[in-house]
Order: structure tokens, then C-alpha cells, then sequence
């Protein structure tokens, strides 16, 4: 989804995921969804493809994720 | 994270949908796509002819490594499997019919819960190999054969849940006759009526769900 190394660690300090061991992937997941359904997707669009932010829309709206 | 109280109804239009949309941003530039066409498509470009154990060996051993399907750590694993193969096709052409006919027959038992491959560090015989075996058919056929793991079941059942609730038994999913079946239902119930795009729904929402998105 996030092709080269320097868009990941963009997105990652855009949305201040704290390094804490086994709970960061979560962090990522839990607010990278707020942002989106908050329509909050001026700054990710930097880092993610309108598609990749449209199927994450629609799969949180389908309850899958 | 909070499951959504209520989440939106699908029809088997709105998941094809987001199957096509998954299907577009994975095969754009990702390391996925990258794994995928380059590496996997060089590995079975070149079609065995006659019966090859070193090639099939090379082939189980990339896609254990990238799929994490564990297989290295037993002893013998490789071996076993390559000698069950060999039971079912000789060429990559009789392997992958065999592949195909599973699908269909119920007698063919390329894949099967009971049939276990290498030994544990104590000597004990090891586990089944459905997930890699599944892999190496989703190749060998080029993408006409499912994926069968542990994402796949739970987003399978998550997906079909949503707009076709309490049609499946999720501990069917747990035997691969049962889930052949199964997903051969779905991807035609959700007019996707193509594995490959199936596979890349399954495991984008797998990867989202689990904060993954270097892939």
C-alpha cells in the first residue's frame, strides 16, 4: 500500500504513533480509521492513495476492519 | 479498536466492488505487487517438463520464507511434501490439473487435514501444510486455485457475514474440503468469479486489520 520507505515514516509521524511494543500496529489501524471517518485526510493523503484511503472507508463502514 | 455497532449491509455488488478496488491499489507498484510479479512469476515462468525435485524445493522455500507459512522449522518437511507432489503430477501441467480437480473432486486428496509432512525437533510428526501447499497451487495454476490461511478463513467468514449472515459455520472453514467449498460459494455469490481478486480482499483487509501498511 505504502510503496517506498520515506511515505510509511511520514504516515507513521503524521498520525504520532508512540513506538510501545505489541499495541503500535494497532495505534496505526485505530487512527488512521478516526482520521478517515472524521474526513481528517488532508495530511495522509500525503502518504496513501485516494483508493487506499476509499477502500479503508468502505471496509470500516462493512464492519471488516 | 470498537467493532462498528452497525455496520452498513452489503450486497455481493458493494464487496465485488471493494474486491476490484483491492485489486487496483495491490497490483499498483506495492511491495506486494512487486513480490508477486517479479519474484513469484520468474520462480514459475520456467514450466518442469519432468519431474524436478531442486526447482519445486526452490519454489516451496521462497514462498515459506515470504508468507512466514513456517515450514523450515520442521525437519523433513520440504522433502515429504515434494514426494507428495510427485503422487499428483510429475510436470507442473499434471500438478496443476490435479490442483484444479480438487476443486471439483471430492476423492482427490492433494490437500487434506490428515495428511501430515516432516517431524518436530522431538521426532513427533508434524503438522498439515494446507496453507503453503494452497500458496503453491494459487501460483502453479496462476492465481486460479485459492489461498487457504488463517486470514483468509477470518476475513472470508467477516465478509460473509455481512450480507449473508449465519450462512456458513465458521469451524467448517477449519477443513479444507469443507472450505474449498466454501470459498468457491462466495467468490460466486459475490460475482467476484476470480480467486486472485478474492485473495487480494481477504488479505488487504488482513493486512489494514493488523496495522500493516508498508505491504
Amino acid at each position: 500500500m505504502i510503496s517506498s520507505k520515506e511515505k510509511y515514516q511520514g504516515l507513521i509521524k503524521s498520525l504520532k504513533v508512540k513506538d510501545v511494543n505489541v499495541k503500535y500496529t494497532n495505534q496505526l489501524k485505530i487512527k488512521l480509521i478516526r482520521k478517515i471517518k472524521n474526513n481528517d485526510v488532508l495530511e495522509i493523503r500525503k502518504y496513501l492513495s485516494s483508493d487506499t484511503i476509499k477502500f479503508i472507508k468502505k471496509a470500516n463502514e462493512y464492519g471488516f476492519v | 479498536m470498537k467493532k462498528i455497532k452497525n455496520p452498513i449491509k452489503t450486497t455481493g455488488k458493494d464487496i465485488k466492488s471493494l474486491a476490484l478496488l483491492a485489486n487496483k491499489i495491490l497490483t499498483n507498484e506495492t511491495p506486494y505487487s512487486i513480490t508477486k510479479n517479479l519474484i513469484f512469476k520468474k520462480l514459475f515462468q520456467k514450466k518442469i517438463n519432468m519431474f524436478d525435485a531442486d526447482v519445486i524445493r526452490s519454489r516451496l522455500i521462497v514462498i515459506d520464507a515470504t508468507y512466514s507459512t513456517n515450514f523450515n522449522k520442521r525437519y523433513y518437511g520440504f522433502d515429504d511434501l515434494i514426494k507428495h507432489f510427485k503422487e499428483f503430477g510429475k510436470t507442473d501441467s499434471e500438478l496443476s490439473n490435479s490442483f484444479k480437480e480438487f476443486l471439483n473432486e471430492t476423492s482427490n486428496k492433494l490437500l487434506d487435514n490428515e495428511k501430515l509432512f516432516g517431524i518436530s525437533k522431538k521426532g513427533d510428526v508434524k503438522g498439515h501444510g494446507l496453507s503453503l501447499i494452497s500458496k503453491y497451487g494459487y501460483y502453479l495454476t496462476k492465481y486460479k486455485f485459492p489461498i487457504y490461511d488463517s486470514l483468509a478463513k477470518e476475513f472470508l467468514w467477516k465478509v460473509n457475514q455481512n450480507f449473508d449472515k449465519n450462512s456458513i459455520k465458521k469451524k467448517d472453514l477449519s477443513d479444507c474440503k469443507k472450505y474449498f467449498k466454501i470459498v468457491q460459494e462466495v467468490n460466486d455469490k459475490l460475482m467476484i468469479k476470480d480467486f486472485d481478486k478474492l485473495d487480494n480482499l481477504l488479505w488487504l483487509l488482513g493486512q489494514i486489520n493488523k496495522g500493516l501498511l508498508s505491504q
